[in-house]
């Protein structure tokens, strides 16, 4: 496949060597000519000095045969524009890397429709997917977590206490935004139907939209509280403001520590809920203020990672119950085992590695791909995008006859990822999320592509 | 440093060239040698041999990760062509040719380096064998013996670019690939294709299957090897002069360039490029050339002349050294002429030897600039070629080649007069110049009817080494006489 991508910082770099590892043809262009030549001589691909935002130099690269058209730079302005550009000349997929939540509004104008840009990727949101995963979730028994953390799956265990045991499914009254997908009980394994009957000990997997799941909770379990968690970031960095968006729920208090006098203000006017505090979390003094050693959550997410390393390591000394934190230098990426099992650091999140991966399933030419072994052992969870020759294109869900032992869990359409329902419509280009055992992913397959 | 990815790669340059002494051997057997003759056994033995070493090195490098940096890339380089020829010398020695092991060992240098000066002077009564070995290491050699693996060994990563920017003069940054690995394919098939062409082209024009597919191998190599006594001149026929021409030109071409304009990228003709000062500079010397012929003769040009002329400016600008005259009978200002474009070779990125075309056209601008500088120190004049600004790094370096290759000239042949007292002024300058520059032929003693088996062993062995230094461009050797690139810490 040839792939073009332009910006050689952390994102780019790394993109470049994971796709030309993986056999693309790639090129990359990047305007430090200095970066040029020490680019040349590490990487396995074409490296080009110039601007990647001028249609000449698109043009001499030949965009209208490119597969895939990548623009990774810093700047968003030049990510659209690039990407702009490509579709304009001919290049098949653009994908662009943007920052600034206003090019995701589409209240007014759909940017993506009108710079002709297929896919928008923000690094750092599906680095706070990473990060919020633990911290939403906690003591959850399995989480796996799927569109950019618009749809989770989870396992829950049916307690004693529970006022649901005994109840058939049909009578539950789920919210429709949460639907219940295999029922384990005794080692085996079911697919739910709306007459199953839940009874104490059962392991249900649950998919649906985070918070809801967290609400479900209670319902399934009511002896275990909802207790407050206490959140901590260190930096007010594209991470934190994306992590701090995605814990929104009252049940979270964030506190975060910026460096930056304006960025604290800015901060506290865009997010009146959080405390923002203006002061370095390098200070022991400043940690011990603030009390981290009760904080239930410590999040390093500046840019800086020895800072990052370097702070954990002392929150977890002052008594954090969980540290986490973001690397972004590829040359650390031998350490993060070390961080993890030495250290004590619970998640070691990389926006390089994160969107690398995001990138491949993305750019691969097979039409299913695997996200995740179901927890326990009952199946895998696949991603299938539906091409326009794909025999289910135009029916309802309720019309299309999966064999038993597959789940339909996420209906992705145009960047909106929903739960489906009975009477939702597949359309090409869309991707669909299922739950299939393994004995019966060919013919789940087969039904769809 | 990383032995293991050295030891790994050297035992895959043996494989292949064992490979190559065994089609060598099948050929022989194939034209009516027997398996008891001399040569058939040089080469059951060699290949042994060849196996065994690369046996050994596969040994040595089993263990250890293949990660590939500079300093390595320039020792597999520097190493795998000293082994080569020394490898390569052994059908020469084990056959019982009339000769020494130096003969034996030059003979494979100028092979492998497609010099195509020879050390044998009986080298047309070899067996058929021997002299499909002879012009295989040319066509070997042309592209480069490393380069092979470049395109094989998808494992090697970004590590494949350094070795391939070091052993050819072209730089990976000619190709439209993202994967060094496919442009180097690309750039093998090219080779591949070119050769059956000329192969093709030499039959039709009359030779036999045999010598066209000789003389095709060591055409597109910019060789010169050739299976007759009297090299091009034997077969007495303006046709396959012609032909011969035509292909060494596109030899001596940028094949990346020619790859180019296949696919039909007719933007970069309108490019000021090395191209365009290749073909000049071949136009302006056949004219030299026939302005002298006129001066010998006392004819005015014709046809004859202008063809005799052609083909003695583009054999010489392009290294090849084939002969159809005996260009020492001709005044000295041809001589001077010729021995002026030997110095400067054909484009980069092609596989003929020489400082190349585009280092001397930067000299000189940069020379220019410089006495411009003098009159006028504060003005800024950018230098451009082929579509790019260079860098002043680029310039600073193409400067510093020419300065080292010079000097490398000149203490060669301080060199060899000392060992050759009886050598004409002439006669040293232009073998040191023939075999650094991997031309073949020189003047006097060492022109293109004669050879070099009257030299010492001393100096065979020393123009070898010259040989391959200037095929890999210095670098890739001499890095290996640098004492603190042997050291782990320095």
């Amino acid at each position: 496949m040839k792939i073009i991508i332009i910006g050689a910082g952390e994102v780019g770099h790394n993109l470049c060597t994971t796709l030309s590892a993986a056999g693309h043809n790639v090129t990359l262009i990047e305007q430090s000519e200095v970066r040029c030549e020490k680019l040349d001589e590490e990487q396995n691909a074409r490296i080009i000095h110039g601007n990647g935002s001028s249609a000449r130099q698109l043009v001499d690269v030949d965009v209208a045969s490119c597969d895939a058209f990548l623009a990774m730079t810093s700047d968003d302005r030049t990510n659209v524009i690039s990407c702009s550009l490509a579709k304009g000349l001919g290049a098949k997929n653009t994908i662009a890397r943007i920052h600034d939540e206003t090019y995701s509004d589409n209240s007014v104008i759909n940017y993506q429709l009108h710079f002709g840009i297929d896919l928008l990727v923000n690094p750092e949101a599906i680095c706070a997917v990473e990060l919020a995963k633990e911290i939403r979730s906690a003591g959850r028994v399995a989480v796996e977590n799927f569109a950019r953390g618009q749809i989770e799956v989870q396992q829950q265990k049916v307690a004693a206490k529970s006022r649901l045991i005994g109840k058939k499914l049909k009578d539950l009254k789920l919210d429709p935004r949460v639907r219940i997908g295999y029922i384990q009980r005794e080692g085996t394994s079911e697919v739910a139907s709306a007459d199953s009957l839940l009874e104490e000990g059962d392991i249900v997997t649950l998919f649906g939209h985070p918070e809801e799941l967290f609400t479900l909770r209670e319902r399934f379990d009511p002896a275990h509280k909802i207790d407050i968690a206490r959140v901590v970031l260190f930096g007010g960095s594209e991470t934190a403001i994306s992590l701090i968006r995605l814990l929104t729920n009252p049940r979270f208090k964030v506190r975060v520590i910026e460096k930056d006098k304006a960025k604290c203000r800015s901060l506290a006017e865009r997010f009146p809920n959080i405390t923002v505090i203006h002061g370095d979390a390098t200070s022991l003094r400043l940690l011990e203020e603030e009390q981290i050693g009760g904080a239930d959550y410590f999040v390093a997410c500046t840019k800086d990672d020895e800072e990052n390393i370097l702070t954990c390591l002392q929150a977890a000394k002052l008594g954090a119950d969980h540290v986490q934190l973001v690397i972004n230098k590829g040359d650390y990426d031998q350490l993060l085992g070390i961080l993890k099992t030495m250290l004590g650091i619970e998640v070691v999140v990389s926006p390089r590695q994160a969107t690398a991966e995001f990138m491949l399933r993305n750019l691969s030419s097979e039409s299913s791909a695997k996200l995740a072994e179901v927890p326990g052992g009952g199946g895998q969870i696949v991603e299938v995008r539906i091409k326009h020759s794909s025999p289910c294109v135009g029916k309802k869900i309720k019309d299309i006859q999966l064999p038993a032992g597959a789940v339909f869990v996420a209906l992705l359409h145009k960047f909106k990822a929903k739960v489906p329902a009975a009477d939702d419509i597949i359309l090409a280009g869309d991707r669909v999320v299922l739950i299939v055992s393994e004995s019966q992913q060919k013919a789940v397959l087969a039904s769809l592509v | 440093m990383n032995s293991a990815i050295i030891y790994k790669l050297l035992s895959m340059v043996l494989l292949a060239l064992s490979a190559v002494f065994a089609l060598c051997a099948c050929a022989g057997l194939l034209l009516g040698e027997s398996i008891r003759d001399d040569s058939i056994q040089a080469f059951i033995l060699t290949v042994a041999v060849s196996i065994g070493i690369a046996l050994i090195c596969h040994i040595l490098g089993r263990k250890g990760e293949a990660k590939l940096f500079r300093r390595e890339a320039l020792f597999v380089i520097g190493i795998s062509w000293i082994l080569a020829t020394f490898i390569g010398a052994l059908p020469y020695i084990l056959t019982h040719v009339n000769g020494s092991i130096a003969d034996a060992i030059f003979e494979s240098a100028s092979g492998l380096t497609t010099t195509g000066a020879t050390a044998y002077s009986d080298f047309h009564e070899f067996p058929k064998s021997l002299l499909i070995w002879r012009s295989m290491s040319q066509w070997a050699g042309g592209l480069g013996v490393v380069v092979f693996f470049v395109a094989i060994l998808s494992s090697l990563g970004a590590g494949a670019k350094i070795l391939f920017s070091n052993e050819s003069s072209g730089t990976s940054a000619d190709f439209d690939h993202g994967r060094i690995q496919s442009g180097a394919f690309l750039l093998m098939l090219f080779y591949l294709g070119l050769s059956s062409a000329c192969a093709i082209a030499y039959k039709l024009g009359g030779m036999d299957w045999f010598q066209a597919i000789n003389h095709a191998m060591t055409t597109v190599s910019t060789g010169g090897f050739s299976t007759e006594a009297m090299s091009m001149g034997q077969f007495q026929s303006p046709t396959l002069e012609w032909i011969s021409i035509v292909f060494m030109l596109v030899s001596g071409t940028t094949f990346v360039y020619i790859i180019r304009l296949f696919r039909g990228q007719t933007h970069i003709l309108r490019q000021s490029n090395e191209v365009y000062w290749f073909y000049g500079l071949v136009a302006g010397t056949t004219l030299l050339l026939m302005v002298f012929l006129v001066d010998l003769t006392g004819q005015l040009p014709d046809h004859e002349s202008l063809r005799v002329s052609a083909f003695q400016a583009v054999s010489i600008i392009t290294t090849t050294g084939y002969a159809t005259t005996d260009f020492n009978q001709w005044l000295p200002p041809a001589e001077m002429t010729l021995l002026l474009v030997m110095f400067i070779g054909g484009c980069s990125g092609s596989t003929s030897g020489g400082v190349k075309v585009v280092r001397i056209v930067i000299a000189i601008r940069a020379a220019t600039r410089s006495i411009t500088h003098a009159f006028r120190p504060n003005v800024t004049i950018p230098m451009r070629m082929g579509g790019q600004t260079l860098s002043e790094r680029a310039i600073h370096s193409v400067v510093l080649f020419i300065i080292l290759m010079t000097a490398l000239q000149l203490l060669a042949m301080l060199f060899v007069s000392a060992n050759e007292p009886n050598l004409s002024f002439a006669g040293v300058f232009s073998c040191v110049q023939a075999t650094l520059f991997n031309i073949g032929p020189g003047f006097e003693e060492v022109g293109p009817t004669e050879n070099f088996q009257f030299l010492r062993s001393s100096t065979k062995i020393f123009l070898s080494l010259l040989m391959i230094l200037g095929r890999l461009e210095l670098y890739a050797v001499l890095v290996l006489f640098i004492p603190s690139a042997w050291k782990r810490f320095s």
